[in-house]
């Protein structure tokens, strides 16, 4: 199973338009991602990692170049079956959390799920994440690692099969962001769901099952890593 | 404050153009309706001004139950205060052209122009020759043309050539009179009792042997309105002086009466005493004959004089009242505007400042003052509010002003309008628009303004999450689904939005529900109620005087063959009617005397105004109908006076006050009838029910055409003029529902995209998770349905309030509204304001689609 391709990336470019300069945030992105994977893309500021989670993600389309994702060709998809792709394979952890401040812990992740067709259920997704304890307190209640576990439940719930996580650690203090990254490694292996991790901390990059390293929008390197370590044995 | 921030606020018009179009809007819509109605009133004034300067238009106009001599004239000239006196004389006539007969009112010309009451020519010329006459224009469109000849009658056993040398005269010119600035020519102890027509003449026609009517003008008037006070002030002292030169002269003309009819009689009995041969002639003083003789010489009445003012003319008053009218309707209204402005440009600007938070930490780190900073947003706001009030000013000087003059002008003969600028009135528009932006944006700015820099360069902590009252009502919260829930938290978590948008939705419902509910009142409902539950009959026949037996038998085969399936005689005269206490302005009315009372329901129903209980006509009272009522301030026990013509008066209780809307009627029973006037009423009118068939136009040429009718006149012809006549003030009430609705409009608009704005990134969120485009907007769009359901009740309560006000400050005159407010205007109310929510959704889904995700969730708010 570890060896059925889940994401591939081929050729592909973004490119923005800023009046009469065009600026190629990609400029030709390859690179595959095995089913159950927990891979980390890692590179500087303004290498253009985002904008590839955000493609992959079904947020955003490229310019050019093909992709697919559990086989199905994303670039050829319209708005409507992207937000369908979204709706049913993808969650998504941001850096800022993105709660709805007027929902508490349990409803943010209730309003996620609500709209999917095999949710897991709220309430045991936020006892995973360990915060059974505080389903009923509103995001302004709760601690920035707090929110970025609800954060965690609410894209979990939704029983994707892509987990995109954008900086996930990246609010967070050394410590609770340990935890965080602990939570998603342990995620992945227990449940083998696809995890697709950026960061910009090239520290935390063994952890990964694969390694893909960005630079001035093209991929630098890709390595597969036999041995991923724990986070526990991880320090930067 | 330096070119930067100038520079700054403009930039920020560009690039915030739609909030900066919606406070310009809302100023604008705000400007225009203060302006446009507060100026209607005094537009109307000025033009009757200018038509009053013009026409030297009396100030006073003196009667006299004898007529003047120029004695009398004389005095009345040198009493103080008076500028111009002019003696004219009049008589009533029956005017006969073609098959037409009808009363005139015939006034004669004063030899030189420019002098009091001059005509306001509208065709052909003045009269050279002694055998011309002008008629007025509205006489014209029924008849008689420039070219055409009239006769004129007496109608009484005097000839008409003790007063007038000629009778028949050739129509040379088309005339309007100040002293008729309403269709209404008067009433008259002639025909009908009510005046068709004017007829000018030159004086010198005239062989009457006294002056019929004084006019004077008041010195030291020109240049003063006289709507105003000033005006009252100048010609008070002058009414009293010739109320004490009436009083002078009436003691004087009496002595005058008896030392002549003293010497005429002193000569009869010198003449019969030489025919009698009777050496001493007061020898005879003991006499019966002379002794009555005598007697009634002691007895010799003084004469009356009556000293009428402006009001007293019953254009005037018309006019006067319809002012008074809009000057209500415009009162409160447009107040209501500028509170709603405060509470866009209030929203707006709170957000605007809120959103550029980091902007202006930075600026105050870069070490600008808060005043440079606020400058800023206030020059914005300012900038909006100046370009709006002048938009506003062009709409409410020039439009508003010019389309309710052209409405009144198919009641009034006034010459064309020119829209004025009335400085006060800009002013005060432009005080109210630029202290609503001003103190808004301040209060917007004073928070922010009051942070340390540091705390600006954070984002500003959102609003936290709350529990609400609703979810400790179980048995309602759980039924609620996840999606109702949310929208219920979102609703109250924002409380300022909620009370705003709830207040926004409140006022613009009121205004559509007062000005529909005025639609209701003033024009639907009074039509509905007058035509078709209180004037029941169909047709009303006017007879001609003193019928003889055969003409009365032929009316009666007619109608008994026509399908006129019943009738009812009855007496109708034009009188005016006075309370018996103080000394009121007198009030025309209509008398009628039914001779058949107990059938009268069947015709016009006389049921109480407040319990609507039948009333029945005793033989000792009258029944007054509910305006008139309420005019005189009598009620049900009181006594008043009914005045025939200017000099006879009668003394009558009030029984009963009918319910009734239009015009003023006072009921007797033909017995009463007799009890106080010493004779049966003569029946001049017969109404007619009809069972319909027989089409109206046949009908009205049968009756015609039978002897002794004069004139056929159908109740829905009635009504038809009715609604004519309140398409003026239609215009109004649309102007009203229009500036509503657009502001309706811009105030939601507003509100709705400041909700996007500030949830710009809960949008993101929700899109991000997989929500279709119709589920995001479904998310929002469930709350604004909501908001305005919540402001809808209490608008519709604010409405009917603030209709009554309106309603209260626009009924004058002879005319009743209806208090009520149809169901449909409240539903029609209901259903715009739906509608407008509905329609800035539809415009706000577009908005919705376009939200970029990517860009949203970026970076920390
Ligand atoms: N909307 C946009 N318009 C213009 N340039 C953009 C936009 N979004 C991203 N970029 C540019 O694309 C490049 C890659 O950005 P991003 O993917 O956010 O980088 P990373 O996440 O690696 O820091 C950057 O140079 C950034 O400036
Ligand atoms: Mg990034």
């Amino acid at each position: 199973m570890m060896n059925e391709t889940m994401i591939e990336f081929k050729g592909i470019t973004k490119e923005y338009t800023m009046g009469e300069v065009k600026i190629a945030a990609l400029a030709g992105v390859d690179f595959t991602v095995n089913r159950g994977e927990f891979a980390i893309i890692a590179g500087p500021s303004g290498a253009g990692k985002s904008t590839i989670l955000n493609i992959l993600g079904g947020m955003d389309s490229p310019t050019g170049g093909e992709f697919t994702v559990n086989k199905q060709p994303l670039h050829c998809y319209g708005k409507k079956d992207l937000i369908t792709y979204r709706r049913q394979e993808v969650g998504f952890v941001f850096q800022f959390y993105n709660l709805i401040q007027n929902l508490t812990a349990l409803e943010n992740v209730e309003l996620a799920v609500e709209i999917c067709k095999n949710p897991f259920k709220p309430l045991e997704v936020l006892k995973q994440v360990g915060l059974e304890n505080r389903m009923i307190n509103f995001p302004s209640q709760l601690s920035g690692g707090e929110q970025q576990r609800v954060s965690i439940a609410r894209a979990l719930a939704k029983n994707p099969t892509l987990l995109l996580c954008d900086e996930p650690t990246g609010a967070l203090d050394y410590n609770t962001g340990r935890s965080v990254l602990k939570l998603l490694q342990d995620t992945c292996h227990r449940t083998g769901m696809t995890v697709v991790l950026i960061t910009h901390n090239l520290a935390i990059a063994p952890m990964g099952d694969r390694i893909i390293k960005i630079k001035n929008g093209c991929v630098e390197s890709m390595s597969v890593n036999a041995t991923p370590l724990p986070v526990e044995d991880i320090a930067w | 404050m330096g070119n930067t921030i100038i520079k700054n606020a403009f930039k920020e018009v560009r690039s915030s153009f739609s909030r900066f179009l919606a406070i310009l809007l809302v100023i604008m819509i705000g400007s225009a309706f203060y302006t446009g109605l507060k100026s209607v009133g005094p537009d109307l004034e000025a033009s009757a001004d200018r038509y009053f300067e013009a026409t030297h238009f009396m100030d006073f106009r003196l009667l006299s139950s004898i007529g003047f001599n120029d004695a009398d004239l004389a005095a009345v000239r040198n009493s103080s205060g008076v500028e111009d006196t002019q003696p004219i004389y009049t008589i009533d006539a029956f005017l006969s052209y073609g098959q037409q007969t009808n009363v005139a009112h015939v006034i004669s010309i004063p030899d030189s122009t420019g002098a009091i009451n001059d005509l306001h020519l509208v065709e052909g010329r003045l009269p050279q020759q002694s055998n011309e006459c002008i008629i007025d224009k509205q006489r014209s469109e029924a008849g008689p043309k420039i070219g055409d000849t009239i006769t004129l009658s007496s109608g009484t056993e005097t000839p008409i050539n003790t007063s007038l040398s000629q009778t028949v005269y050739h129509v040379v010119g088309l005339a309007e009179s100040p002293s008729y600035l309403t269709k209404d020519r008067g009433i008259t102890k002639l025909g009908t009792g009510k005046i068709n027509g004017l007829v000018f003449l030159p004086a010198a026609n005239f062989t009457l042997p006294a002056y019929t009517e004084i006019l004077v003008t008041a010195a030291g008037t020109s240049g003063i309105s006289t709507f105003s006070e000033e005006y009252i002030e100048i010609t008070t002292p002058l009414e009293e002086s010739l109320n004490t030169v009436a009083s002078q002269r009436v003691e004087i003309r009496q002595q005058e009466l008896k030392a002549d009819a003293e010497a005429q009689l002193a000569a009869q009995k010198t003449a019969f005493a030489a025919a009698n041969g009777i050496a001493d002639p007061s020898l005879l003083d003991s006499s019966p004959e002379f002794l009555e003789a005598q007697k009634s010489i002691n007895e010799l009445a003084a004469p009356q004089w009556h000293v009428l003012n402006r009001e007293s003319n019953s254009g005037y008053l018309d006019y006067q009242n319809t002012i008074e009218s809009t000057n209500g309707i415009a009162s409160i209204l447009p107040l209501f505007f500028f509170g709603i402005a405060t509470l866009v440009c209030l929203t707006t600007m709170t957000r605007m400042v809120e959103e550029q938070r980091t902007q202006i930490g930075t600026l105050k780190a870069l070490g600008y003052s808060n005043a440079a900073i606020a400058f800023k947003y206030l020059l914005y706001a300012a900038t909006a509010s100046v370009l709006g009030s002048l938009l506003g000013w062009a709409i409410g000087f020039m439009l508003i002003p010019q389309v309710i003059f052209n409405a009144y002008r198919v009641l009034y003969t006034l010459p064309e309008m020119t829209p004025a600028f009335h400085v006060s009135i800009a002013a005060l528009s432009a005080l109210f628009a630029i202290s609503v932006t001003t103190v808004a944006t301040f209060l917007s700015c004073l928070t922010i303004l009051r942070s340390a820099p540091a705390e600006l360069m954070l984002p500003s902590a959102p609003p936290p999450g709350k529990r609400i009252f609703l979810e400790n009502v179980d048995f309602i919260w759980k039924k609620l689904q996840f999606s109702q829930k949310i929208t219920f938290r979102n609703l109250f978590r924002y409380k300022k939005r909620f009370w705003m948008t709830v207040l926004g939705v409140a006022c613009c419902t009121a205004m559509l529900v007062a000005g529909l509910g005025l639609r209701d009142s003033i024009a639907t409902q009074v039509a509905e109620k007058q035509f078709g539950d209180i004037m029941r009959y169909d047709v009303s026949l006017q007879l001609k005087e003193n019928l003889t037996m055969e003409q009365k038998s032929a009316l009666v085969t007619t109608l008994a063959n026509t399908n006129l399936s019943t009738y009812l005689d009855n007496t109708v005269n034009n009188i005016s009617v006075q309370g018996s206490t103080d000394n009121s302005d007198p009030i025309d009315s209509l008398l009628m005397v039914p001779a058949d009372p107990a059938a009268l329901s069947n015709y016009f129903m006389l049921r109480s105004y407040d319990t609507g209980e039948p009333l029945v006509l005793s033989d000792h009272g009258v029944i007054l109908t509910q305006k008139l009522a309420k005019n005189l301030d009598v009620t049900t026990g009181d006594t008043i006076v009914i005045n025939e013509d200017e000099t006879t008066t009668q003394l009558v209780l009030v029984e009963g006050i009918a319910e009734n809307y239009l015009q003023h009627y006072v009921f007797l029973s033909p017995s009463y009838y007799q009890t106080i006037y010493g004779e049966l009423p003569q029946p001049n009118q017969v109404l007619g029910l009809l069972d319909s068939t027989l089409s109206q136009e046949d009908l009205a040429a049968t009756l015609m055409a039978t002897a002794g009718v004069s004139a056929v006149r159908f109740t829905s012809d009635n009504e038809q003029d009715f609604q004519n006549t309140l398409g003026s003030i239609n215009y109004l009430i649309w102007v009203i529902i229009i500036a509503a609705a657009l502001l309706a409009l811009v105030v939601q608009y507003t509100l709705t995209t400041i909700n996007i704005s500030e949830r710009f990134r809960e949008i993101a969120t929700i899109k991000v998770l997989g929500f279709y485009d119709r589920e995001v907007s479904a998310y929002i769009t469930r709350e604004s349905y909501l908001l305005t359901l919540f402001g809808i009740l209490p608008g519709l309560i604010g409405g009917i309030f603030l209709h009554g006000y309106i309603l209260d400050a626009a009924e004058v005159g002879n005319v009743m509204y209806v208090e009520s407010i149809l169901a449909q205007s409240f539903i029609l109310s209901i259903l715009l304001t739906f509608m407008f929510t509905w329609l800035v959704n539809l415009i706000m889904i577009g908005t919705l689609k376009k939200i970029n995700m990517v860009e949203a969730l970026k970076s920390n708010e």
